[in-house]
């Protein structure tokens, strides 16, 4: 640990060649970083707009309005709260990355509190999509060891909404592997270049 | 924290332990001392003997990580993290509790007493959850087995490694959530969908879950401690 302070030498001694392999890295970067936003956000407004009221029928002749909504469930709470984050976090990261696109090659040090929030965010978003995911799929199948009824026949558009966004909140979880996969492979390519 | 302060705090930690030891023995039996004078000898050889062994294990260290290129830290952490993710599919694996319930068919007639059984087969969520620990364990076991033979010379192993080990953060964090959110309904209920707890009555197989979920909470942040780990060791080397 004691040499973590070391002053870090300079990058600037590479060949153009390596200049344009490494603003390619960015370039990636910054997409992946895009579709991230893109699909947290997205994912997020499909969540909070699920709510769907239905008149379900409690006795003969007699039926009530009863509403699905995402808060009726804690994990759809997490799963809103975690893609709030991944949103934020995202909105900052994309403004880092092109602000060092337009400098023209990222810092190191930036590079590696990329890999470690990036991984962190990976975590919490994971959580988010597994969390929503198992109890939507209770809701969808349902289970008769438990007597836990299925509701998606009677809250079709509801599910539709909550599925939809459990996928793109897969895609940004992927999005978000991928994207430490890239800092970590271009941070291990300067090493061996150097 | 290098090896030789951990082993002077030990030293000193146990020094202070012995110390109490004997302070209390001579307070509490005043008139053996041939005892005392035992327990004091037997206490100064066994300090000279932990002594020498941890002389001899500092040695050790000091060449070991002199000629391999992984740092021991790696290797507690991802065992650490093998032996989590191992306990927590074994305990949601063996997870079963039947219970005997009462059940009214017809209101006329005295309830029935049925056994009721919960396993944890019955929930997909928990099947996932153990097949996703499994993997994890497999996984942990097999990179530790690949880091001791390279000795973590080879760059492009411990590369594919560290990207293994981040799918391994994906995959244990959204298991823990799955079987977390689902054991959390079963927990409490949702009074919305007519969803009933199911833990007033099997106690010890909501129990047996929460324990499995802390274990594997821990073994996914063991494996992203390893990510932090070895994007430091990257970090040292600019």
């Amino acid at each position: 640990m004691a040499s973590i302070n070391t002053p870090e030498a300079p990058l600037k001694t590479s060949a153009p060649q390596a200049d344009y392999n490494r603003s390619k890295g960015l370039v990636v970067d910054v997409a992946l970083r895009f579709l991230l936003f893109a699909t947290a956000l997205v994912a997020l407004i499909v969540m909070v707009t699920s709510k769907q009221t239905k008149m379900i029928p409690v006795a003969p002749g007699l039926a009530v309005p009863l509403d699905a909504n995402f808060n009726q469930s804690p994990a759809f709470i997490y799963f809103v709260a975690a893609l709030s984050v991944a949103s934020l976090y995202s909105i900052v990261t994309v403004a880092l990355s092109i602000l060092a696109l337009m400098k023209g090659g990222i810092s190191t040090k930036l590079q590696f509190h990329f890999v470690m929030f990036d991984a962190l965010l990976l975590g919490i978003v994971a959580a988010a999509t597994g969390t929503a995911g198992g109890v939507a799929y209770v809701g969808l199948k349902g289970n008769s060891h438990t007597r836990w009824n299925k509701i998606c026949n009677t809250y079709g558009s509801f599910c539709f909404h909550v599925a939809a966004s459990i996928l793109l909140s897969l895609i940004s979880s992927i999005s978000l592997l991928l994207l430490v996969w890239l800092s970590i492979y271009v941070l291990f390519k300067k090493i061996a270049r150097r | 924290m290098n090896v030789k302060s951990s082993y002077l705090v030990g030293l000193t930690i146990y020094q202070l332990a012995i110390h109490h030891l004997y302070i209390h023995t001579v307070h509490t039996l005043p008139t053996t001392y041939s005892s005392s004078f035992q327990l004091l000898s037997a206490i100064a050889v066994t300090e000279k003997l932990i002594h020498i062994l941890m002389e001899t294990q500092l040695k050790e260290v000091e060449v070991v990580n002199r000629s391999l290129n992984f740092s021991g830290k790696d290797l507690a952490v991802r065992l650490f993290a093998l032996t989590l993710t191992l306990v927590a599919a074994v305990l949601l694996g063996v997870n079963k509790e039947t219970k005997t319930v009462s059940v009214t068919l017809v209101s006329s007639l005295p309830p029935i007493d049925l056994p009721v059984t919960a396993k944890w087969t019955q929930m997909s969520a928990f099947v996932y959850f153990v097949i996703a620990n499994a993997i994890a364990c497999t996984y942990g076991a097999t990179s530790l087995l690949i880091i001791l033979v390279t000795r973590g010379r080879n760059k492009v192993v411990s590369l594919m490694i560290t990207i293994l080990d981040l799918v391994m953060v994906g995959v244990l964090f959204s298991a823990v959530g799955a079987t977390g959110s689902v054991g959390l309904i079963g927990y409490k209920g949702n009074s919305h969908v007519n969803w009933d707890k199911v833990c007033n009555v099997f106690d010890k197989f909501c129990h047996q879950i929460s324990m499995a979920l802390f274990m594997s909470f821990a073994g996914g942040i063991a494996y992203f401690v390893l990510i932090v780990l070895s994007t430091l060791k990257l970090h040292n080397k600019f």
